[in-house]
């Protein structure tokens, strides 16, 4: 079961510089407003219809791009967030999340398949996990050259993800493995699908791990503790906003993270800025899409 | 002395492991006999997967992504069905998706039915991997073949299933086509049926049929040239043969792509449609020449 707490490092905010925590809740929100108004034109049917949305999982991204600058990225089909944080190109992304050929895959690909090679975010397949033995591959060759593997909790279960997380530990390649759990693959909770924790699995593999909630402060810990000493992963539990495909939702979530962050830095005085940054990135992701838009 | 194809393939990859632009990765490379003694006997450049076969056909198609060019081994051509997923959904489509190449080099072995290999790693089923875009699948089979391949291969960016047959790593043989102005088929042979249809002939000519020989490489993309065409329009019957099933396989797609392009009656033999089995009894391997021989003689008689 998720809880919102898990690996909280007390006080890890007030021990936090308030320009890093600026920074940090600065990457949520651009990707919170963009997946907003991505949100937005799926209902209007504007988008392919197969998108995957990074609601609610915005702390993930956030949490890692900073440490973990300049390193190749291979995230999976719910991707927005990772290509966000790493700096792929935003127009590309809403291109080809409306199928203009201008978009990151000439709008072959949609949603679960973009990629900027220029910013060393390689292309996913659509099928998870795919991409964890392509990071191994990457990183035999890129031996100087950090690596970020995200997948889910489902993908965990694949059986060459596990084969490939055991070759990465056994030939100590420098991936950082980010596993965002939320409990579900689509809609089956973790429970009935296996008995296991990912965490302790890699941890009997020889690799680094630890498994923990979303709050993106503990996270930024974990990866500068574990950014040189790779291969590592780490277990983020999370709360996906909406369907695991397409802009429905079912229920109200027991957390929503962007929320929480933004109170604590409320609550530590940044109020200020934290409204100008929202208002900042709302007037960003509007004012782009409503220009890429006008293209189709 | 003329190479045969294993040495062929041990040089070249010997030279492509010491200029440093590639690896060969695979399981179990390094131990009995250095897969027939087509790798090199070095540490250089080889890498050793574990037990885990989906995962590897990922690896090397990772590292094919960043300008590697890695060779993967897959001792027996049935490890394909375990390989196929990172190679047909992530390699073959990554040019037309991604814009990028993921030139990854299969080495994927095929060997005979027989010696009780037949249910697990009998015959050839290089067949479901025409059906992806964007992989080029061939099945060379002598020396000068498999350094063609290579070559091409060194300058293309796309992903290349070899299927190899180990009948070939013992043989030095080149073969050439074999065109009568009076023939009444055209035989197209792929992999180890090249080498029964070559046997088949002898039959053939007491019976005093005559024929045309097309040896087939190039799979996907299927390539035949102009005088091939011509031979067939000319003797208005072919039958295109391999050691894979013939229900939406090689043999088949060929013959309606013959026959689409001259009109001639095309067939395909191919392995009976049964599973092979361990006994002798059992086998179902490349169609014998006998088989091919008189498989002709019913065409013809028809």
């Amino acid at each position: 079961m998720r809880k919102s707490k898990l690996g909280y490092i007390k006080n890890i905010e007030k021990k936090t510089s308030k320009l890093f925590s600026l920074k940090l809740f600065s990457m949520m929100s651009k990707i919170r407003h963009f997946e907003l108004q991505a949100k937005i034109a799926h209902k209007l049917n504007k988008t392919t219809p197969l998108v995957y949305l990074s609601l609610g999982q915005e702390s993930v991204s956030a949490g890692i791009f900073s440490g973990m600058k300049n390193s190749y990225l291979l995230a999976q089909h719910r991707g927005h967030a990772p290509y966000l944080a790493f700096g792929g190109n935003e127009t590309k992304l809403v291109d080809e999340l409306i199928g203009l050929k201008s978009g990151c895959c000439g709008g072959k690909g949609g949603s679960p398949m973009i990629h900027d090679i220029k910013k060393k975010i390689i292309g996913h397949c659509g099928l998870i996990g795919d991409q964890v033995p392509v990071a191994n591959g990457i990183s035999l060759v890129k031996k100087k050259s950090k690596i970020v593997c995200i997948f889910g909790d489902g993908a965990a279960e694949e059986d060459f993800v596990l084969a490939a997380l055991a070759d990465a530990a056994s030939k100590k390649l420098n991936i950082l493995f980010i596993c965002e759990d939320n409990d579900l693959s689509v809609l089956t909770p973790t429970k009935d699908r296996r008995s296991w924790n990912i965490s302790n699995l890699t941890k009997s593999m020889g690799m680094q791990s630890v498994d923990i909630a979303d709050n993106p402060w503990v996270i930024n810990y974990w990866v500068e503790k574990f950014k040189n000493k790779l291969p590592a992963l780490i277990n983020i539990r999370t709360c996906r906003d909406t369907w695991h495909v397409g802009s429905g939702r079912d229920n109200n979530l027991e957390w929503d993270r962007y929320e929480l962050t933004k109170n604590s830095l409320i609550n530590l005085g940044m109020a200020s800025q934290v409204f100008k940054i929202e208002k900042k990135y709302q007037q960003w992701s509007k004012k782009l899409w409503q220009k890429r838009l006008q293209k189709l | 002395m003329a190479k045969t194809v294993a040495e062929t393939i041990r040089k070249i990859t010997k030279r492509h492991l010491d200029t440093g632009k590639g690896f060969v990765i695979g399981q179990c490379l390094t131990a009995v006999g250095w897969v027939q003694n087509t790798i090199p006997k070095q540490k250089k450049g080889i890498v050793e997967l574990p037990m885990t076969d989906t995962a590897g056909m990922g690896t090397a198609v990772g590292a094919s992504i960043v300008g590697s060019r890695p060779i993967i081994v897959l001792r027996f051509q049935s490890f394909l069905w375990l390989n196929s997923s990172p190679l047909v959904m992530h390699a073959a489509k990554a040019k037309e998706i991604f814009g990028y190449g993921a030139p990854v080099f299969v080495r994927a072995i095929a060997s005979e039915a027989n010696y009780g290999q037949g249910p697990v790693h009998g015959n050839n089923y290089h067949s479901p991997f025409i059906h992806m875009p964007g992989l080029n699948v061939c099945a060379p089979m002598t020396p000068k073949e498999y350094s063609n391949i290579w070559s091409q291969y060194m300058k293309d960016s796309s992903p290349y299933l070899v299927s190899e047959h180990r009948s070939s790593y013992k043989s030095d043989k080149e073969f050439k086509n074999i065109y009568n102005r009076d023939a009444k088929i055209t035989i197209f042979a792929i992999s180890s049926a090249r080498l029964n249809a070559l046997k088949a002939l002898d039959i053939l000519k007491e019976k005093k049929i005559k024929f045309n020989l097309i040896h087939v490489v190039w799979l996907s993309p299927f390539k035949i040239s102009k005088k091939d065409v011509e031979a067939l329009k000319k003797s208005k019957n072919g039958l295109v043969i391999d050691a894979s099933y013939t229900e939406c396989g090689i043999t088949s797609s060929i013959a309606y792509d013959l026959m689409q392009k001259t009109n001639a009656k095309v067939f395909a033999l191919g392995l009976d449609n049964r599973s092979s089995g361990a006994s002798q009894q059992t086998e179902n391997g490349t169609p014998s020449p006998r088989k091919i021989a008189n498989t002709i003689k019913k065409i013809l008689k028809n």
